[in-house]
């Protein structure tokens, strides 16, 4: 994966103070808080320093003075960040609505930009932003969660060589059971659409923005391309408690070779969890769950050496025998993993990497494409569930 | 150079292996999807472990009152209930109970009065078959029928018809690697020539079978890896007795029939040589091979 040539050779990485990647975060909310521990956790191997903070809650503002120990400058306002002279990079964590302006302000302003997903609320905005960043020569990194993940990047390597045949079907599920709601203070109802911002439709389009939008990456990432048309539905059958975004959707994207992504979220049930799966016609491999299921089972070695034998025109004995299956208990064919190097700790993979691309001073251009590319066709997907029509991708958005 | 088409899949807990030699890709593929779905629908209906299979249906129910089956179904029940009589009882599909009961068990700690209940609760002439309404009633709730003895054996034998009914001339298949069925001849020979392993020195043989249209199965109470390295003691009972063979052993059997195969080389783990003759004399067109002392200094034998 080209986005990954930034984990190779060395990080050339000083230990002097002018040296030090410094980084803002916009938006310390739930999601940037993770990314501020993230980055705390890799300030001394990579130096790198969070050196502003900005949220315009006072709740979240304090909280991220506390957590910088007071080292950090603190704002309430982006802007004013922005222009503050020696800061490399900006991690945005903010309302969906608001990554837009926030970027391209960054850009602007000769900051590179670490944006959590989906790209923003509107197509155009997501144009905007990676024109942009082409424009300012500045690094858009999209915090798509998976493709820093050794399983994906060994999955996908599989993937890509074939080893599943010709990829005939991608399909993906995000399930949940809950209504999606953070706590609002009983004093301050005010504050319901600033907190729980994931339910309105002017902020966010729900499921698809904010959980699909990973999976539609993987898929891309998958296939090596993007869809050429995609139709869906989607309705509130379940939270009927105002929100204005949807509590289940279901679509399907189809890409240019004929193959099919199905994709489908729901926080009614958990009984499926998360799942990425790819499909071909040698086997499947499911992303999540860290499995390979081949469709044709290994060969033993005897098979292995008749086949061999055959084909060299050689006729000798084949021994067999020394049962490797124990009848007596309950085998099933429970697949293979496709990596040992299981680790959960994506967002600090994702934080390492936004840190070192900056030390570069680029970033691979597929790493914005592919933000892109997901940040895009979630918007689509949306278009096509509310207009109920088969949505393809509209004239000047190409890259 | 010469082609052959090869495939496998999973299915009974291990993988089916099969070699078509000189067929092409589009007509190998059809055979064993056949093969595959044949294979399945077996499964399905005999395994031990799928709650819907219709031998579960049939230790869930049939001691209480007779429970009717398929014709299939009990066709296999009487086979299995004449071998085992063919074999004084050394080939018994009712010793489930037993074998759980080795398996969590430290075998120093047995209480012998525990297996003799126990086994006195088993016993294939226990399953009780009415062939009028085509029933089957078990003697008590204890008796569990496991066909894993003879499953893929019975698969084999159906693998065998399909090939022959798509006219497939010649043919390897290996199912979990202990059963092989051969069909007409390897495209350079005048057969097949299969071998038993040597697990020292995994590439050859200690004893060579040369085959045509015929079944090899393989019996052992040690699992072996594909290295050769001995992977564990596998317990396998005697069920006149209720306790397992200690004694590292493996037996292959050569058969025209794979279920008769497969039947056999069970039961002759634990039949002793002149037992084994006597059964040879009312089957005399199979070939047995013994090997003794199997981990250290294993001799074939044949019988």
């Amino acid at each position: 994966m080209p986005w990954l040539n930034v984990f190779n050779g060395s990080s050339a990485s000083g230990k002097s103070p002018s040296d030090r990647v410094r980084l803002g975060i916009i938006g310390v909310g739930d999601r940037g808080t993770a990314l501020l521990l993230n980055i705390k956790s890799i300030a001394e191997i990579l130096n790198v320093e969070v050196a502003a903070v900005c949220d315009d809650y006072v709740p979240h503002y304090q909280r991220a003075i506390e957590l910088t120990e007071g080292k950090a400058k603190a704002f309430y306002d982006y802007r004013q960040m922005l222009e503050m002279k020696d800061l490399d990079g900006v991690v945005i964590a903010t309302p969906l609505h608001e990554h837009a302006r926030m970027t391209v302000d960054a850009f602007r302003s000769n900051i590179h930009v670490f944006c959590e997903k989906a790209m923003a609320r509107t197509i155009k905005d997501v144009r905007r932003m990676y024109e942009t960043s082409l424009q300012t020569k500045r690094i858009l990194h999209i915090g798509l969660q998976r493709m820093f993940s050794p399983v994906y990047l060994e999955g996908m390597e599989k993937i890509h060589r074939g080893d599943l045949g010709q990829i005939t079907q991608v399909r993906a599920y995000w399930h949940r059971n809950n209504n999606w709601r953070r706590p609002v203070p009983a004093d301050k109802p005010e504050l319901e659409k600033k907190i729980n911002w994931r339910l309105y439709d002017d902020i966010s389009a729900g499921l698809l923005t904010e959980l699909s939008s990973h999976q539609i990456q993987i898929a891309n990432w998958a296939l090596q391309s993007q869809p050429v048309s995609v139709m869906g539905s989607g309705s509130i059958n379940f939270w009927k408690d105002g929100r204005e975004v949807y509590d289940n959707i279901a679509c399907i994207f189809s890409y240019a070779d004929g193959t099919q992504f199905l994709c489908d979220s729901l926080i009614s049930n958990r009984h499926h969890g998360i799942e990425e799966k790819v499909l071909g016609n040698n086997g499947m491999i499911t992303l999540e769950t860290n499995k390979m299921y081949s469709e044709k089972p290994p060969s033993p070695p005897a098979i292995l050496r008749l086949i061999n034998d055959i084909e060299k025109d050689i006729f000798e004995t084949i021994p067999i025998g020394g049962a490797s299956w124990i009848p007596e208990t309950a085998v099933q064919y429970t697949g293979e993993f496709i990596t040992s190097r299981y680790r959960m700790d994506e967002t600090k993979l994702q934080m390492e990497a936004f840190v070192k691309y900056i030390r570069q001073g680029e970033a691979p251009k597929e790493l914005a494409e592919q933000g892109y590319h997901a940040s895009l066709w979630c918007l689509l997907a949306e278009n096509a569930i509310k207009s109920g029509k088969v949505v393809t991708l509209p004239k000047g958005y190409e890259i | 150079m010469s082609a052959v088409y090869h495939s496998g899949f999973y299915a009974m807990g291990t993988r089916l292996n099969l070699l078509l030699p000189s067929i092409d890709e589009e007509v190998g593929e059809r055979v064993v999807h056949s093969i595959r779905h044949e294979v399945q629908r077996i499964e399905s209906l005999l395994s031990f472990f799928s709650r819907e299979s219709e031998v579960s249906m049939v230790n869930r129910y049939a001691w209480r009152e007779k429970y009717r089956i398929s014709e299939e179904l009990f066709t296999l029940l009487e086979t299995c209930i004449e071998f085992g009589q063919l074999t004084c009882g050394a080939f018994d599909v009712t010793m489930r109970p037993l074998l759980d009961f080795w398996k969590g068990t430290d075998s120093h700690t047995v209480d012998e009065e525990t297996v003799k209940r126990l086994r006195e609760h088993l016993g294939y002439e226990k399953i009780l078959l009415n062939k009028d309404d085509l029933s089957v009633k078990l003697e008590n709730d204890v008796i569990r029928i496991d066909l894993g003895g003879i499953g893929k054996g019975y698969a084999l034998e159906k693998v065998r018809l399909l090939l022959s009914d798509v006219g497939i001339r010649n043919a390897f298949v290996s199912f979990g690697e202990s059963s092989v069925l051969t069909v007409g001849r390897h495209p350079n020979g005048d057969c097949w020539k299969v071998g038993l392993r040597d697990h020292r020195a995994p590439e050859s043989s200690l004893q060579m079978f040369r085959m045509t249209d015929a079944s090899l199965s393989t019996s052992s109470n040690v699992l072996v890896s594909e290295n050769g390295d001995p992977k564990e003691h596998r317990h396998v009972i005697d069920p006149r007795t209720g306790f397992p063979i200690l004694e590292p052993r493996m037996v292959g059997v050569v058969s025209d029939s794979p279920l008769q195969a497969e039947a056999l080389s069970t039961a002759f783990m634990i039949l002793n040589d002149s037992q084994i003759e006597g059964v040879k004399s009312v089957a005399p067109d199979i070939h047995v091979v013994k090997i003794e002392h199997f981990l250290e200094s294993p001799v074939a034998h044949e019988l």
